[in-house]
């Protein structure tokens, strides 16, 4: 009987420990922490050089950053399968190879953070159209943009 | 309120790009045709190819290349004085048979001897002299007065002259004389012939003659009581008179002396009356009541300020569109969705440009603040622009001005306010800012950035990108230039200590480098960053130039200041411009305006060393190729009906006994040649690409393809790869590489901003050159945007596509680059070529739908300067020639299809005399070399001298040369690239014998391999340098 018990308390600890560590550790990243894929879409430039930039974990997790303020605040998450999806159209579209950097005084970008490396497509200039798949994929994230209901 | 988007964006679309000149009207008709293409199939697969064309085979001759002059005999058919003009064109009125056009080749005139009025005069009148006869005028000195004159960036004179007989102004007769750099004298206009036997003292007096006028005008418009209170007040003007002579464009009968009163009756009306001298009847009467005259309102501002502004009023309904600018087109205008010459605000009604509105009133109330600071700051900087600077408008061309306010980012309030290219977007500010529209400083900033655009259209990253952000600063604090702080007036003061978002005086602005409102002073402070930073710190770097501008402005005083950063902007600064370049371009642009030793060349020294940007060798980014050795030849296309050769080859001089034909093939297209200059290849009739041999005396020819597929081919400058196009209507250029032996498709797109626009952009691409490079081909495409408000538009534009990609030596991405962001209504350019020697050099085919104008064009990428080299009857197919100082193509000439030829000048984008017909019967001709440029290889094998050290290599910028002279020599040490392009020069003349040590930086080259040479007189050394 006490060895139920203890079996039924070190099921209760194990349940507890475990579901607590799972949940501590997806609130826990941030893109600064986060040691998988993300991908970093965002905005900026004109007269006063602001960006806002918005990050997807491949965990699901959205960030805003706001280049004046620097910090990260978290919004409600995004569906994982659209974030591999977006991963898997970044790998089409080639951006670990991508030279087409062309800001305006306007520009967006996205950009695939991965093993410690970015890879960044720019654009904005007239002169250098975006290729629309590029910018299809970035409207599409816009749309997984949602405000934090916490 | 009236949606005006899809209006607005055609006009976005095809805006005026101000490197385009406007040119004259004509009846020409060519143009290049959209083709009757077919759907391309799907599941084509494309062919294997076997044939494996020999890469850079050289063909070696003895001795140097001299540089050609052409044989007198060409040029025999041009004037050789006034006596002997030879018209080029006549146009006639088909009523009178007076000419309205006549176009004579002549010599090119001086610049230098018509700079007075009275030298401009006196050069037109000798000219009408000249052509007197064909004009049908009899004294012309006595009969024409000059009225203006000016020259354009061209360097051609346009001059108007007014016709008189005895005295006597004849109305509306005026003609232009137009004189080209190139040679030809244009003149058009109406005028009369000289009118015989008529009497100049009038009978009837000017007040008799205005009183019948008014009899007849009562009897149609109500005349207002004039009184002088009520006159001076609203401005009620008084009737104007004058003696002139009415001519039979008018009377429909014999030219007849009148009296002309312009007549006001009311506050709203004008008509003209012309009443005959002699009889008192009324020869002539309209009303001339303009229907599209400006208004003004006064409106309250963001700042509660209350502003007058100017307005258009249409059936009722106020829009905020100011046509009372000199640079406004009323004829070319149609307002009020498609203004040209205005300054027009529109509103985005809280979108991200989705949605554009006219911002209208229905009463000249306006409640909008955002708009009106928006407005009246938009024409605040149009006049500093013009009546500091001369410049009318942001294209110095009299474009529209757009402001739109109430605009998003995402959706979400704009703490922002940007330039996109068209139009100047205001955000309504969130967390740090107010209304962005309400500080005059920001519309300067923007307003500013457009004119960079047009002119050194500076890269907008890196250095480049800094300048071009400092420079918008610069000129935002010379428009709002009580202060040299940027933002104050819509900066939060709980978000910026100082009050401000930047500050010249002072770029750290209250911070400390981790504050984003701080800003670096000086190059010991620069942020190294990368692209993903600011696009390597362009608003943050900007603060070193701006402070260099600070200290500079306040040494000799904002007036001078602003002129020298003015001209260094548009004379001096390029795409690529560092700062060092930056500090070159103020100092040349002030020792242009005040001299080498004046203070103001002085103290621009003082204020780049104050932070820290020294003086040294500025980039040269316009880098020429090394030279090709090869014989130059011309390879054209026989088109004479009796001969059944098709391409064959001739000497440079056209000389008939030089002429060999190689081929009865009959060609789709003009062909493609290598740089060696071994093979051409060509699509024939049955559209199968085939390649044949240039040499004379060679007779092989064979099939790349056999497929019935093609419509076109390039091969690359090296012969390694081709680029092709399909007969169909399709989207993609097919790009083979002989290493890889495999086909890479790669499909065109186009921008679009508009939702309600349908585009489909490119249909297909057509004329393929590949650069020197191999990595990127220029191309043609017919575009069209599908509007379904109206009219599909249709026009051709050149873009540069990569396709291959060096480093990794495989294929690139396929991004696309145009030639020019927008192009003017109605134009189209096509069949592009890059020059010989210059990478950065491109010429095409300019041709307006609406007036028939037809162009061989030149453009300089570096610089952004375009140049007309020709005006032509029909495309023209250009080619450089081997040294890029001359230049040949197909026209026409006394009504026959010739290959004509033109000298260009040293920037290879403009003539330097007049077209000569070198083959008759031919086209699409193209000048080639055989042989090869000097190589890397070449370099590689000059003598040695140990006495030379270069260290370190590898190295990641900064390099050591160090070497010894036995004795005082000139050294050359220059830096080339692994195409043998010329990356770095530095002259070193008479240096003392002994010990030298040479700086030479590499930070502004990418990383490769570079090979470096020092030359002391007959004794080189060269090595391969790493760059990292």
């Amino acid at each position: 009987m006490a060895k139920l018990y203890k079996l039924r308390l070190f099921l209760l600890w194990f349940t507890l420990a475990f579901f607590g560590s799972t949940s501590c550790n997806s609130q826990k990243h941030t893109p600064e922490t986060y040691e998988k894929r993300q991908i970093t879409i965002g905005s900026g430039g004109g007269f006063t050089g602001f960006v806002t930039a918005y990050t997807f974990l491949e965990n699901g997790q959205v960030f805003k950053m706001e280049s004046q303020k620097k910090t990260y605040e978290a919004l409600e998450k995004a569906p994982k399968k659209e974030i591999k999806n977006a991963l898997k159209k970044l790998d089409s579209i080639n951006i670990k190879h991508s030279e087409f950097k062309h800001p305006g005084n306007m520009y967006k970008f996205i950009e695939l953070k991965e093993d410690d490396q970015s890879y960044r497509i720019t654009w904005g200039d007239n002169k250098h159209p975006v290729p629309p798949d590029v910018q299809t994929l970035y409207d599409h994230l816009m749309t997984l943009v949602q405000p934090s209901k916490e | 309120m009236k949606n005006v988007k899809t209006r607005i964006t055609l006009i976005l679309v095809l805006s005026i790009c101000c490197a385009l000149p406007v040119m004259s009207q004509s009846q020409k008709t060519a143009k290049k045709p959209a083709k009757s293409k077919k759907i391309r199939p799907a599941g084509y697969t494309l062919p294997k190819i076997t044939y494996k064309p020999a890469t850079s085979p050289v063909y070696r001759q003895a001795g140097t290349m001299k540089v050609r002059t052409m044989p007198k005999l060409q040029r025999a058919y041009l004037a050789k004085d006034r006596s002997q003009l030879k018209a080029l064109a006549v146009h006639r009125q088909p009523e009178t048979g007076q000419v309205i056009l006549l176009k004579t080749a002549g010599k090119a005139y001086d610049p230098a001897a018509m700079l007075t009025d009275r030298q401009v005069e006196d050069a037109s009148i000798a000219y009408l002299e000249s052509a007197a006869a064909v004009l049908g005028l009899e004294n012309v000195k006595g009969s024409f007065d000059l009225s203006v004159h000016h020259r354009d960036k061209l360097g051609h004179t346009h001059v108007k002259l007014q016709q008189y007989y005895r005295g006597i102004p004849v109305y509306a007769s005026e003609i232009m004389v137009h004189f080209r750099t190139n040679g030809e004298q244009v003149v058009n206009g109406r005028y009369e012939a000289s009118p015989k036997g008529l009497n100049v003292s009038p009978t009837i007096t000017a007040r008799a003659s205005e009183d019948l006028a008014k009899i007849h005008l009562g009897q149609r418009s109500r005349f207002i009581e004039k009184q002088p209170r009520i006159k001076g007040s609203l401005n009620l003007r008084e009737t104007e008179t004058e003696l002139v002579i009415l001519g039979q464009l008018y009377t429909k009968g014999k030219p007849e002396l009148v009296w002309h009163h312009t007549l006001y009756p009311n506050f709203l009306e004008r008509w003209e009356y012309f009443v005959n001298a002699h009889t008192g009847e009324i020869t002539l009467f309209y009303d001339h009541t303009c229907s599209i005259d400006p208004d003004v309102a006064t409106a309250t501002d963001l700042n509660g300020d209350d502003r007058t502004i100017n307005v258009y009023e249409e059936a009722g309904t106020y829009y905020m569109l100011d046509i009372s600018r000199g640079m406004f087109n009323a004829n070319q205008s149609d307002l009020p969705d498609d203004p040209v010459g205005a300054i027009w605000t529109i509103d985005a009604q809280n979108t991200d440009l989705d949605n554009i509105f006219q911002v209208s009133s229905p009463n000249n109330t306006w409640t909008d603040a955002s708009a009106v600071s928006a407005h009246f700051n938009a024409g605040l900087t149009f006049e500093y622009f013009l009546n500091t600077h001369g410049r009318n408008s942001i294209d110095g061309n009299g474009g529209t001005i757009i402001s739109v306010v109430n605009v998003t980012s995402n959706g979400n309030p704009m703490d922002n306010a940007y330039w996109n290219g068209q139009v100047m977007a205001y955000g309504n500010g969130d967390q740090a800012f107010t209304p962005l529209a309400g500080a005059l400083d920001v519309a300067a900033h923007e307003m500013t950035h457009g004119v960079i655009s047009k002119t050194a259209n500076l890269e907008y990253m890196f250095q480049s990108g800094a300048i071009n952000e400092s420079i918008a600063d610069i000129f935002g604090a010379m428009v709002d230039r009580d202060d040299w702080q940027l933002g104050e007036d819509i900066c939060l003061q709980s978000v910026f200590p100082s009050g401000a978002l930047r500050d010249l005086e002072d770029p750290h602005n209250g911070g400390t480098p981790d504050d984003f409102f701080y800003q670096p002073a000086n190059m010991s402070e620069f942020q190294d960053l990368s692209s993903f930073q600011d696009n390597g710190g362009v608003h943050i770097n900007s603060g070193i130039p701006n402070h260099a501008f600070f200290r500079y402005a306040t040494a000799i005083g904002k007036d001078d200041a602003e002129d020298v950063y003015y001209k260094a902007l548009t004379d001096y600064l390029t795409r690529s411009s560092q700062f060092i370049d930056l500090r070159i371009a103020v100092i040349q642009a002030a020792t242009d305006l005040f001299g080498a030793s004046s203070t103001q060349v002085t103290e621009a020294r003082n204020a780049f060393d104050d932070v820290e940007i020294f003086d040294a060798n500025g980039g040269n980014y316009e880098v020429d190729l090394s030279e090709h050795e090869g014989q130059d030849w011309i390879l054209g296309y026989d088109i004479n009906p009796a001969n059944s050769h098709t391409f064959f080859i001739s000497d440079i001089t056209g000389s008939p006994t030089s002429f060999e034909a190689l081929t009865t093939t009959v060609s789709k297209r003009k062909p493609s040649i290598p740089d060696a200059g071994g093979f051409a290849l060509f699509v024939d009739t049955d559209n199968n690409i085939k390649i044949f041999d240039t040499d004379k005396d060679s007779t092989k020819e064979g099939y790349i393809t056999d497929d019935e597929f093609w419509d076109n081919v390039a091969v690359s400058k090296d012969g390694s790869k081709l680029a092709g196009i399909s007969i169909y209507v399709d989207t993609t250029i097919y790009v083979y590489d002989f290493g890889k032996e495999e086909w890479k498709e790669f499909t065109l797109y186009n921008p679009t901003f508009d939702s309600t626009i349908t585009t489909g952009g490119p249909r297909y691409a057509d004329a393929l050159e590949w650069d020197y490079s191999g990595e990127f081909l220029i191309y043609d495409a017919y575009n069209v945007i599908e509007n379904p408000g109206g009219e599909d538009i249709t026009y051709w534009d050149v873009n540069f596509i990569k396709v291959w990609d060096n480093t990794a030596d495989d294929f690139a991405d396929g991004e696309v680059t145009k030639l020019f962001a927008s192009l003017p209504e109605d134009v189209s350019i096509g069949n592009p070529i890059f020059s010989k020697n210059s990478p950065y050099i491109v010429a095409y085919d300019y041709w307006d739908d609406f007036s028939g104008d037809i162009f061989v064009q030149a453009a300089n990428i570096e610089n952004g300067e375009v140049g007309t080299i020709f005006s032509n009857d029909l495309l023209g197919n250009p080619s450089y020639s081997k040294n890029d100082d001359q230049m040949v193509f197909t026209t026409i000439m006394s009504s026959d299809t010739v290959i004509g030829i033109i000298d260009l000048k040293d920037n290879k984008i403009e003539p330097d005399g007049s077209t000569a017909q070198l083959i008759i019967l031919a086209k699409w001709p193209v000048w080639y070399s055989k042989g090869h440029r000097v190589s890397v290889e070449e370099l590689e094998n000059l003598s040695g001298d140990p006495l030379i050290q270069v260290l370190p290599n590898p190295t990641s910028g900064q390099l050591t040369i160090e070497f010894q002279l036995e004795a005082s020599r000139d050294v050359n040490i220059t830096l080339y690239d692994i195409h043998g392009r010329e990356m770095v020069h530095l002259a070193r003349p008479a240096m003392n014998a002994g010990h030298h040590r040479e700086s030479l930086s590499l930070d502004h080259l990418p990383a490769g391999t570079y090979i470096l040479t020092v030359d002391k007189e007959h004794v080189s050394r060269a090595c391969r340098l790493i760059k990292f």
